[in-house]
């Protein structure tokens, strides 16, 4: 999910369920019934945990753009992790100073 | 929002606070809501009027017409329903005796219509002050809603019957409870 997927999401599930809420409570009041408004209610939260929780396509329509690698900004793989193996790395010092007295 | 997990935590508490807001509402309603009971109550017969040991006891029978149907509103679970004597005497200068009661569970049930009822619970003075004495009878109802705050009401019979001044039948000593220790005499 990229970040404009997050935001629609957030967005999504509030108006689902503030809808929602509207609805059930009309219903209910009109109807008289407390248990039409629980269950119209629970309908809508059970919408919105289908439409908003899984990671759909809809939520990837804008996925993130890196730059390209260049001179200016070179692959890590490829530059600087051959020379900091070669100086002996940061693994193989960090680990021997946690050498037990 | 970028793992399930955050995302189903989101929109169930948001749930939870529209939720709750919608109950503030149908709470809110319930103080718009207007109820007319017609209550009815009178005495229909005094069964039993007797002494037993210092204190003196009615054994009551009532003849209830209670409409509480417009007392239900969308947001209530139940009503209880009760009735009680009260009355005066020099020793204790405000008595209220609880004689009986019901639970009203829905609307059909609201309308009480009880021709003849004895009391669950015997009218039993402390003391020996009924003799003679005007008892008002009072209908009371707590509504308990499904979401909110507790309500009650009720209808006041001031001088509902007077108990006769005399016993009808002779008193009777009071009964020993069973399977309490007693002290050797």
């Amino acid at each position: 999910m990229d970040f404009r997927g997050q935001k629609l999401a957030e967005r999504m599930y509030q108006v689902i369920l503030v809808i929602a809420g509207i609805i059930a409570f009309l219903a209910g009041y009109l109807s008289g019934s407390f248990d039409t408004m629980s269950y119209i209610f629970t309908c809508g939260v059970i919408v919105a945990v289908i439409l908003c929780v899984p990671d759909w396509n809809y939520f990837n329509q804008h996925p993130i753009k890196w730059l390209p690698i260049d001179e200016d900004h070179p692959d890590w793989e490829t530059k600087y992790k051959p020379q900091m193996e070669a100086k002996g790395g940061a693994k193989g010092g960090k680990q021997e100073s946690k050498k037990k007295r | 929002m970028h793992s399930y997990s955050v995302r189903a935590n989101n929109v169930l508490s948001f749930a939870v606070s529209v939720w709750m807001v919608l109950c503030a509402m149908a709470t809110a309603s319930d103080f718009f809501h207007k109820a007319d009971p017609v209550v009815s109550v009178k005495l229909a017969k005094v069964e039993r009027f007797l002494r037993v040991g210092r204190n003196d006891e009615a054994h009551l029978a009532f003849e209830i017409d209670a409409d509480l149907t417009s007392v239900f509103s969308w947001n209530t679970k139940q009503l209880f329903v009760w009735l009680a004597a009260e009355y005066s005497t020099p020793k204790h200068v405000k008595s209220s005796v609880s004689v009986w009661d019901r639970i009203v569970e829905s609307k059909e049930d609201a309308h009480l219509v009880l021709p003849f009822v004895r009391n669950k619970y015997k009218l039993v003075d402390n003391g020996a002050g009924l003799r003679g004495n005007v008892v008002n009878l009072t209908m009371g109802w707590q509504i308990m809603p499904r979401v909110g705050v507790l309500r009650k009401d009720n209808v006041t019979f001031p001088a509902a019957f007077t108990l006769s001044e005399e016993y009808p039948e002779p008193p009777q000593p009071q009964q020993r409870r069973t399977g309490v220790y007693a002290h050797p005499r």
